[in-house]
């Protein structure tokens, strides 16, 4: 829309932020379960707060942020205004792939422990 | 099996079990922030009142409610395979900017939002949306009581722990960029007669009211340390800290995360902006007799900008948590019985505060609607006014010494001449 911010540049954001960070923070996380033996009690939670990090709207003080480097401060506003309003039709989505991983790293790691103790 | 959030194998039926969950989590936060939603649109919620609660859900609740969490949790074992989180941070932010920078490549941003829209994708909200989601997934998913130790909020408080520092390195390295390429900008435009020239009378009157002008006009790049210390820095740390508040009460007002404190002023200050009197400028006080002067500033200025990055509420909140935990955890646990049992009850009822509060003030400010003056192009809007000032040299006098007729930021092109600037809204917050 002329004069206004470009709405695929909302939109990129959007997704850069609630679909395309998130799917980074599962590749992240896949690549740490070797590295890590957590409790089975205590894994889910874990990978759980490993992954919810990455699919958070931006924080609200990037606008501050913007101001200190001169860019347009309206335009971060308008593209947290728009995360906030995508995350209820998203969030469940993402939440069931996370919440799918831990319980699938948790049977993998306790599988793994069974293996072994066997 | 209360431990876990699904048990068996991941078939179908368990997938949409948690799909359930994970609606019924949403909804709960959704009905959350309606209330806030409805108490905005009939006037309860007005900026002052937004602007308190939040201070009290940043500066009380949610370290309260950290501190409830950690006290229970936190050993040394868990410490010995959950480490990773104190690193994991920093692993998100890089990928966060790989994003922000992709992002840019497809989508081609305006310039002047080309910088933002790398910190949009990269400075995920890390306090307060956690937080809720947390809470209210652990009660749609947990089948049973969920086990004391299994908290997610436990862990969630080891990143909080390196975060804010991270954010601070990373900000400030974004700032360096944009003053750096300013300085590119300015050296380009050297005719008088272009409106972005370095020495045109229209943009040093709108770079001098910027905040992005006065941080170079103090050497910018992070050099000025002392030097951006004298003069008017305090303005500078006002305008700043007025920046946050306003962030606060007037953008996004809800979820003002602790780093509001810390983070974003301390990038300022390492930009050159100067803090108040502090314990770090008592300590050059006294150490100032010695022969090193400098050397004893920098290491002042230093330590204030590192106190105030690292010490924000919430991380105030998991420390001492963390810190009774290990040490003196039978002090408060059991609290039914425990010598100062009372005290942490109370503790956690002011943190059960937390999520409800964060969810009314997003209602409330998702109920003022988005930004609709915003982007329109500097250079068009300059080159329009400085016509306008060929043809009438007097008009635009008053234009200069004007404050509502006076763009705020040669690159924060949301002013118009004569376009009126938004009554109502998150977003209708301008410097003028």
């Amino acid at each position: 829309m002329r004069g206004e911010l470009p709405r695929l540049n909302s939109l990129g954001v959007v997704l850069a932020r609630l679909v395309l960070m998130p799917l980074c923070g599962l590749a992240v996380a896949r690549l740490l379960v070797p590295w890590v033996s957590v409790p089975p009690a205590f894994a889910d939670p874990f990978w759980l707060v490993t992954l919810i990090v990455t699919c958070t709207p931006t924080a609200n003080n990037m606008v501050v942020l913007c101001e200190l480097m001169g860019d347009n401060k309206h335009a971060c506003a308008t593209t947290i205004f728009y995360q906030y309003t995508a995350a209820p039709l998203l969030l469940p989505f993402v939440l069931t792939l996370f919440v799918s991983f831990t319980c699938r790293t948790r049977e993998l790691t306790s599988a793994d422990a069974d293996g072994g103790l066997l | 099996m209360g431990d876990y959030y699904c048990v068996g194998s991941l078939d179908q039926h368990v997938v949409t079990g948690i799909f359930v969950a994970s609606l019924r989590a949403v909804g709960c936060a959704a009905t959350l922030a309606s209330a806030g939603f409805w108490l905005a649109r009939q006037g309860v919620m007005t900026p002052a009142l937004s602007k308190g609660l939040s201070t009290l859900s940043v500066k009380l609740a949610i370290p309260c409610l950290l501190f409830s969490s950690v006290v229970p949790g936190v050993s040394a074992k868990m410490l010995s395979y959950a480490w990773p989180l104190f690193l994991l941070p920093a692993v998100h932010l890089l990928l966060g900017c790989l994003v922000g920078w992709l992002t840019v490549l497809i989508v081609k941003p305006p310039e002047n939002f080309r910088l933002g829209t790398v910190a949009a994708c990269t400075f995920g909200n890390t306090t307060g949306i956690p937080v809720v989601l947390l809470s209210v997934l652990q009660q749609s998913l947990g089948r049973a009581v969920f086990a004391e130790l299994a908290d997610p909020l436990l862990f969630l408080s080891m990143q909080l722990l390196t975060y804010p520092l991270l954010q601070w390195a990373l900000g400030a390295l974004l700032m360096r960029h944009a003053a750096a390429r300013r300085r590119a900008a300015d050296a380009a435009a050297a005719d008088p007669l272009n409106p972005l020239a370095a020495d045109s009378p229209l943009r040093v009157a709108t770079l001098v009211d910027s905040p992005a002008g006065r941080l170079l006009d103090s050497g910018g790049g992070g050099t000025g340390g002392a030097g951006g210390a004298s003069g008017g820095g305090g303005g500078r740390m006002k305008h700043a800290s007025r920046s946050c508040a306003s962030a606060s009460c007037s953008y996004i007002p809800m979820i003002s995360q602790g780093e509001d404190d810390g983070g974003i002023l301390g990038m300022g200050m390492q930009m050159g902006m100067r803090a108040a009197p502090s314990v770090g400028e008592r300590l050059y006080a006294i150490v100032q007799t010695s022969a090193s002067k400098e050397t004893a500033r920098w290491l002042c200025t230093r330590a204030t900008v590192l106190l105030r990055l690292v010490a924000v509420p919430p991380v105030i909140g998991v420390v001492l948590g963390a810190l009774v935990g290990m040490l003196g955890r039978g002090l408060v646990l059991p609290p039914e019985v425990a010598p100062l049992g009372w005290l942490y009850m109370g503790v956690s009822k002011l943190g059960a505060a937390a999520v409800p509060l964060n969810l009314i003030l997003l209602g409330t400010a998702l109920s003022r609607g988005p930004v609709r003056a915003a982007m329109l192009k500097t250079k068009a809007t300059l080159a329009c006014a400085t016509s306008a000032s060929r043809r009438h040299p007097q008009r635009q006098t008053q234009a200069q010494g004007s404050p509502r007729l006076r763009p705020s930021s040669a690159n924060s092109a949301a002013w118009s001449p004569g376009r009126p600037t938004h009554g109502h809204g998150p977003n209708s917050f301008h410097p003028t």
